[in-house]
């Protein structure tokens, strides 16, 4: 089903099918229909469904109240598992295809005219995602505040979608925090270039999948570059939504950053990157 | 050089985003029982704002079952809305208790519910306390009360 090196990428169902799977999950995960996550009696990413918040230590937080959390959180908590041992296995197919939360800002992205679109490329990602990261771990745990609920784009995203619709969801963005929420996924977002801006410096779960992309490079499937074919154009860089590949010298793709959206395959002329 | 800068700055800006709480916002959480209910994560306010946003969540112990109607109580009266979480399209999977015409429908024992009540202080700025009481609707009895502080101590609010 994946194209290897020197297949043709025709035969990707992953790369040829990408822009269904992303409406696919919106509509399935998110409101008016939203019909996954009311199989548990759910409407949003909240609660069982929460994959942000279980794994965060708080000050004063019994071992007993930690592990209720993942009780309490069982679907968000089989969702993160699933994801991070898939992508050991596969890459990150769940931030590249399935994500909900991200196909919107993607997708969304894409109809911005490029003029108006923020670079964000000459951030070093992976230093700026890990700094959030350990801030998101640590600071609760020494009782300084909480970056979980008040920057969750969990929470804001299927949030959107349902404001037209209710009360309860517009109260969310009619406030201080909604606010700066709205903010960040139009600017990290539908005005980044490629739109992955808030996944690859953001978001926690992102950030814990790009971790379990990175052990697994050795072992698991991956984008990849073969050298004897790569002339250096750097087409492959201009495409890439979360700028994990680096052209300057001999072509690197940085695997805490890369997901197989294969947007670089399909720019490539020369069929110098290949999944395996 | 540039990586170590970015992660300090990162850093030093995500510790500011944890720590700051505007005071627009709070995030309650209570337990629903037939003995009177009981607040986990009552909630601080500042006074003086001119609208404020609660984010109720809460479980219901068994064996209570019912519908519970939720008012905002307290002297002065403040003009309030509760708005419930209810899915747009409801495909009809699972029980769920409905939030409709101020009153939480179907209560079921472990139903969760979340619920967002906008207070908009119209008059005098809120100050004091009030309480976010649900009734049961068959007999009247309080099956939960958060109490919501309006200025005096800060501190234990959080977004949500």
């Amino acid at each position: 089903m994946e194209a290897d090196n020197g297949t043709p990428r025709a035969t990707s169902f992953w790369a040829r099918h990408r822009n269904l799977i992303l409406v696919a999950g919106i509509i399935l995960f998110l409101p008016p229909l939203a019909a996954i996550v009311q199989l548990t009696g759910d409407v949003n990413f909240c609660g069982r469904w929460c994959p942000r918040m279980f794994f965060v230590w708080r000050e004063g937080t019994t071992m007993t109240a930690f592990l209720m959390g993942f009780v309490r959180s069982y679907v968000g908590v089989a969702l993160v598992v699933t994801i991070l041992a898939t992508t050991l296995a596969f890459g990150r197919y769940w931030c590249s295809h399935l994500c909900p939360v991200a196909s919107p800002l993607e997708l969304g992205s894409r109809l911005v005219p490029s003029p108006l679109k923020i670079d964000f490329s000459k951030t070093p990602a992976p230093s700026f995602r890990y700094a959030y990261l350990s801030v998101y771990l640590i600071v609760p745990a020494i009782g300084i505040g909480s970056l979980c609920c008040s920057y969750c784009n969990f929470a804001a995203v299927p949030r959107l979608f349902a404001a037209p619709f209710s009360g309860g969801d517009l109260a969310y963005f009619l406030r201080f925090q909604g606010v700066v929420n709205l903010g960040l996924l139009l600017f990290l977002g539908v005005f980044a270039k490629g739109g992955r801006a808030y996944c690859n410096l953001l978001c926690p779960i992102g950030a814990l999948d790009a971790l379990s992309n990175r052990i697994g490079a050795k072992f698991g499937r991956r984008i990849r570059i073969d050298l004897s074919k790569c002339t250096n154009c750097g087409d492959c860089s201009k495409v890439c939504p979360t700028w994990a590949i680096d052209t300057q010298g001999e072509t690197t793709i940085n695997q805490l950053s890369c997901m197989p959206c294969r947007l670089c395959q399909g720019a490539c002329q020369t069929e110098a990157i290949y999944y395996g | 050089m540039k990586r170590t800068l970015v992660f300090l700055l990162a850093a030093a800006l995500s510790v500011v985003a944890a720590w700051y709480r505007p005071g627009d916002s709070a995030h309650a959480m209570g337990m629903v029982s037939i003995k009177g209910g009981r607040a986990r994560h009552p909630v601080h306010l500042p006074s003086g704002m001119d609208r404020y946003t609660l984010v109720l969540t809460g479980t219901v112990l068994p064996p209570y079952q019912g519908d519970a109607r939720v008012v905002v109580e307290g002297e002065p009266a403040l003009p309030y809305s509760v708005y419930g979480s209810d899915p747009i399209v409801d495909l009809g999977l699972r029980h769920r208790p409905y939030f409709d015409d101020q009153t939480l429908t179907g209560l079921q024992p472990k139903d969760r519910f979340t619920l967002w009540v906008v207070i908009r202080p119209s008059e005098a700025p809120a100050a004091g306390k009030y309480n976010v009481t649900f009734y049961d609707t068959a007999t009247e009895r309080q099956v939960l009360q958060i109490p919501v502080f309006f200025g005096g101590e800060e501190g234990h609010h959080h977004g949500g």
